[in-house]
C-alpha cells in the first residue's frame, strides 16, 4: 500500500504546484474602498470611482499597461490623503508601484510616487534615498524637489531643504512650491513671509480641490499661531465654502472655538471632523475641548483613543499599518494620558531616527522635562530653537524647561515671547507661563 | 503515580503542541517597521540579524513548521545538519538573486508554494521510516522557494544601498540562528527523550506531522483562495 502512496503524494504535489504556477491568479489588483458618509457626498467621489473603475478595467484587459498601473497608484495615494485610510491605500499604492518598478526600474514617476508614500509613512531617510534616485533620472522636475525638500526638512537638514525649495520654486512656482517656501520661512521665524507665501499657494490652487483646501488650512494655522483668530476663522470658512465638510477646516474652526472658550461649539466642530476622517489629531483636539468644557471622562476617552490609534501605527503593535512611524505623535499622546515614561521611550525612538529635526528635539526635550530630567531637556530644547522658529508652543515649552534648568532670564524671555505672539496659547502651557510671570513681576515690584 | 519518562514525554509533546497551536495564526508576509536612517555598520548587522531571527521566531510559523518537519523524521545530528545545510544553501541563493533584482516571483505564487512544501515534507514523514536519498534534493528545491519568501520580506523592509551585502548576510545569519533555535527547542522538547524509542514514529512523528500537514494545508487554501 505504502508503495503506491508515495508516488501518489509526489503526483498530487506536482499537480498542485502546476496549478499554483500556471493557473493561480498572481496579480490581484487592490480595489477602491467605500468612503465614509460625508466624504462620499459630492461629485469628486463619483469622478474618483469612475476613474478608478476605468483603470481597473484597463489593467484587467492589459496587465502589462504600466502607465495605467502607475495612475492607479497615484489615485490611491490621493484617496489615502482624502479619506485618511493610509493603512490600506499606502500598501495598495506600494504594491502597484513595486510591480511597475519590477518592469521598469528607472520609471521616474513610479520613483516619485514611492518616495511620496514613504514620506507620508514618515520613513524619511528611505524616502530621501528614493527621491535622490529619481532626481538623478530627471533633475528638471519641480515635484521631485518638493519631495527632497520634505525629506531634508524632516531629517533636520534645513540648509539643504532651503536649497531644494529654492530650486523647486525656480523650476515651477505653484501651490506646492509656495507651500514649501512658506513652511521653511515659518520654521526660520519669518511669519509674515510665511503668510505671504501661503497666500500665493492658495491663489495658485484650483478652488475646491483637496490640495487647495489643505493650503487654506495651513494659512489658517499660521494666523492661528499668531493669535489672529479672526483671519484664521475667515480662511477656514472659505475653505469650507469651496470644499464642504473638509475635516481639517472643521477642526480649525473647532480650535478657534476652543480658544474663544466656546466649548460646546468646539466639540461639535471637532466631532464632525473626526466623523469625516479618522485622523488622530481631531481626537487629540477633541480631548482638549472636553477637558476645558469640564467633561474629564470624555476627555480621557479621546486621549486614550489617540494612543490606541497611534500605537497601531508604530509597526510594533500592529502590522496592519505597514510600519507607519508615529513615535513623535505617540510621545505627546502618552503625555496627555499621564504616562511620561512611555512618552520618553517613544520620543527617543524618533530621536534615534532623526536627531537633527527641531520638532523631534522639541518632543524629546519636553518628554525629558516631564520625566524630571531638566538638564537633558535644556540641552535639546536649545537645539530645537536653532532655526529661530517663533512657534509659541515651542517657545513656551523652552521657557518652562529653561526655568526648571535654572536659566531664569532665558526662561522668562521665552515665556513672554510665547504669550506675546499668541495670547490664545493652550492652557496647558499658558497657565504655568502666566502664573510664573505674574509671580515674578510681583517679586520684582517688592 | 506517573513514571518520570512518561512525564517527560508528555511535557515534550505538550510543548510541541503549544508550538503548533501558535502556528494556527495566519502566517503571511510580515513587514517590519525599521527605519534605515543612517545606521552604523554594526547597527546594520545587529538589526538585520535580529530581523532574520524574528522572521523565524516568533513571526515565521511557516518556516518553523518546515524546519520541524525536517527535524522530526530522523532527529539525529548528521541528517538534520545535512538537510539544514542544503536548505540554507538554497535559500541563500534565491534570497541573494531576488534581492539583487535578478530573479522575481510574485508572493501570490511563492507563499502557497511554501505552505505546500511543508505539507509535502510532513506527509512524506508519515509515509516513510527513514530519509530517502533524494530528500536532500527535495529540501534544496524547497529552500529555493523559501528564499524567495525571505526576499519578499526584505523587499518590504528595504536594504540600505551602501550596506547591501552586509545587511543581506546579516539577515541570512539571523535566519540561520532562528532555525538552529527551532531545532534545539525541538530536540529539548521531544528528540532528547523519545528519538530512540521504538514507538517514536507512531506516537511522535505521525501525530505531529499530521497536525503540521493540516495546518500547512489550511494555509495553502488560505493563501490560494482567501488571501
Amino acid at each position: 500500500m505504502r508503495r503506491f502512496l508515495y508516488p501518489l503524494l509526489v503526483a498530487g504535489f506536482l499537480s498542485l504546484v502546476g496549478y499554483v504556477v500556471f493557473f493561480h491568479k498572481t496579480d490581484p489588483i487592490p480595489k477602491l474602498q467605500p468612503r465614509r458618509s460625508d466624504l462620499a457626498l459630492g461629485g469628486e467621489w463619483t469622478n474618483t470611482q469612475k476613474a478608478v473603475e476605468g483603470l481597473l478595467a484597463e489593467l484587467r484587459a492589459n496587465p502589462d499597461n504600466t502607465k495605467a498601473r502607475l495612475q492607479l497608484a497615484e489615485a490611491y495615494i490621493q484617496e489615502g490623503r482624502v479619506t485618511g485610510n493610509h493603512a490600506y491605500y499606502d500598501k495598495a499604492a506600494l504594491d502597484l508601484l513595486a510591480e511597475v518598478m519590477r518592469r521598469e526600474p528607472e520609471n521616474f514617476e513610479a520613483l516619485c510616487c514611492q518616495a511620496t508614500v514613504l514620506l507620508s509613512q514618515h520613513h524619511f531617510a528611505e524616502g530621501l534615498v528614493v527621491a535622490e534616485k529619481a532626481q538623478r533620472i530627471n533633475p528638471y522636475n519641480s515635484y521631485i524637489y518638493g519631495l527632497l525638500t520634505d525629506a531634508h526638512v524632516e531629517l533636520g537638514n534645513y540648509p539643504k531643504a532651503v536649497e531644494c525649495a529654492d530650486k523647486m520654486v525656480s523650476v515651477r512656482p505653484d501651490l506646492r512650491s509656495y507651500a514649501r517656501v512658506s513652511y521653511l520661512r515659518e520654521i526660520h521665524g519669518d511669519i509674515p513671509g510665511a503668510i505671504d507665501a501661503m497666500k500665493l499657494a492658495v491663489s495658485a490652487g484650483y478652488p475646491g480641490l483637496e490640495q487647495t483646501a489643505w493650503t487654506q488650512v495651513q494659512l489658517g494655522r499660521l494666523y492661528e499661531s499668531s493669535g489672529d483668530l479672526k483671519r484664521a476663522s475667515a480662511v477656514y470658512q472659505r475653505a469650507l465654502e469651496e470644499r464642504p465638510r473638509y475635516p481639517f477646516a472643521l477642526a480649525g474652526l473647532g480650535r478657534i472655538a476652543t480658544a474663544e472658550k466656546k466649548y460646546p461649539q468646539a466639540i461639535e466642530y471637532l466631532t464632525s471632523a473626526r466623523r469625516a476622517q479618522p485622523d488622530f489629531t481631531f481626537a487629540d483636539e477633541l480631548s482638549d475641548a472636553y477637558r476645558l468644557a469640564g467633561q474629564p471622562k470624555e476627555a480621557r476617552r479621546c486621549a486614550e483613543d489617540v494612543v490606541e490609534a497611534l500605537a497601531g501605527k508604530t509597526g510594533d503593535e500592529s502590522e496592519a499599518n505597514h510600519g507607519h512611524y508615529a513615535d513623535r505623535e505617540l510621545a505627546y499622546a502618552y503625555l496627555k494620558v499621564g504616562d511620561p515614561k512611555k512618552a520618553l521611550e517613544h520620543a527617543l525612538i524618533e530621536y534615534e531616527r532623526r536627531p537633527q529635526n527641531i520638532d523631534v528635539q522639541e518632543v524629546t526635550a519636553w518628554a525629558y522635562h516631564q520625566n524630571g530630567q531638566a538638564q537633558k531637556a535644556h540641552t535639546l530644547i536649545k537645539q530645537a530653537l536653532r532655526t529661530n522658529s517663533q512657534s509659541p508652543t515651542l517657545r513656551a515649552r523652552a521657557g518652562l524647561i529653561a526655568l526648571k534648568a535654572g536659566d531664569a532670564t532665558g526662561g522668562r524671555a521665552l515665556l513672554r515671547q510665547a504669550l506675546d505672539h499668541n495670547p490664545y496659547l493652550s492652557d496647558e502651557l499658558a497657565g504655568p507661563a502666566r502664573r510664573y510671570l505674574a509671580a515674578n513681576s510681583v517679586a520684582a515690584a517688592r | 503515580m506517573i513514571c518520570p519518562e512518561r512525564q517527560r514525554r508528555t511535557v515534550g509533546l505538550a510543548l510541541l503542541l503549544v508550538l503548533l497551536a501558535g502556528s494556527l495564526v495566519p502566517a503571511q508576509a510580515h513587514p517590519t517597521g525599521l527605519d534605515l536612517s543612517k545606521l552604523s555598520h554594526s547597527a546594520v548587522v545587529w538589526e538585520y540579524v535580529k530581523l532574520g531571527f524574528e522572521h523565524i521566531i516568533p513571526k515565521g510559523f511557516d518556516h518553523i513548521l518546515f524546519v520541524l518537519s525536517l527535524y522530526l523524521l530522523e532527529p539525529r545530528l548528521k541528517p538534520v545538519l545535512w538537510q539544514a545545510t542544503a536548505f540554507t544553501l538554497a535559500h541563500s541563493i534565491t534570497l541573494g538573486l531576488a534581492s539583487q533584482g535578478i530573479i522575481y516571483a510574485p508572493p501570490a505564487i511563492v507563499e502557497p508554494l511554501i505552505s505546500l512544501s511543508i505539507v509535502f515534507v510532513a506527509v512524506e514523514n508519515m509515509l516513510v521510516r527513514k530519509l530517502n536519498p533524494w530528500r536532500l534534493l527535495i529540501v534544496f528545491g524547497f529552500g529555493l522557494v523559501h528564499g524567495l519568501g525571505f526576499a519578499g520580506v526584505l523587499g518590504e523592509l528595504g536594504l540600505p544601498a551602501n550596506k547591501f551585502f552586509t545587511s543581506l548576510l546579516a539577515f541570512n545569519a539571523g535566519v540561520e540562528l532562528g532555525q538552529i533555535a527551532v531545532i534545539l527547542l525541538a530536540w529539548a522538547a521531544v528528540g532528547r527523550w523519545t528519538a530512540d524509542k521504538p514507538w517514536y514514529h507512531a506516537r511522535v512523528v505521525i501525530p505531529a506531522c499530521s497536525l503540521i500537514a493540516v495546518v500547512a494545508g489550511w494555509w495553502t487554501v488560505e493563501r490560494l483562495f482567501l488571501g
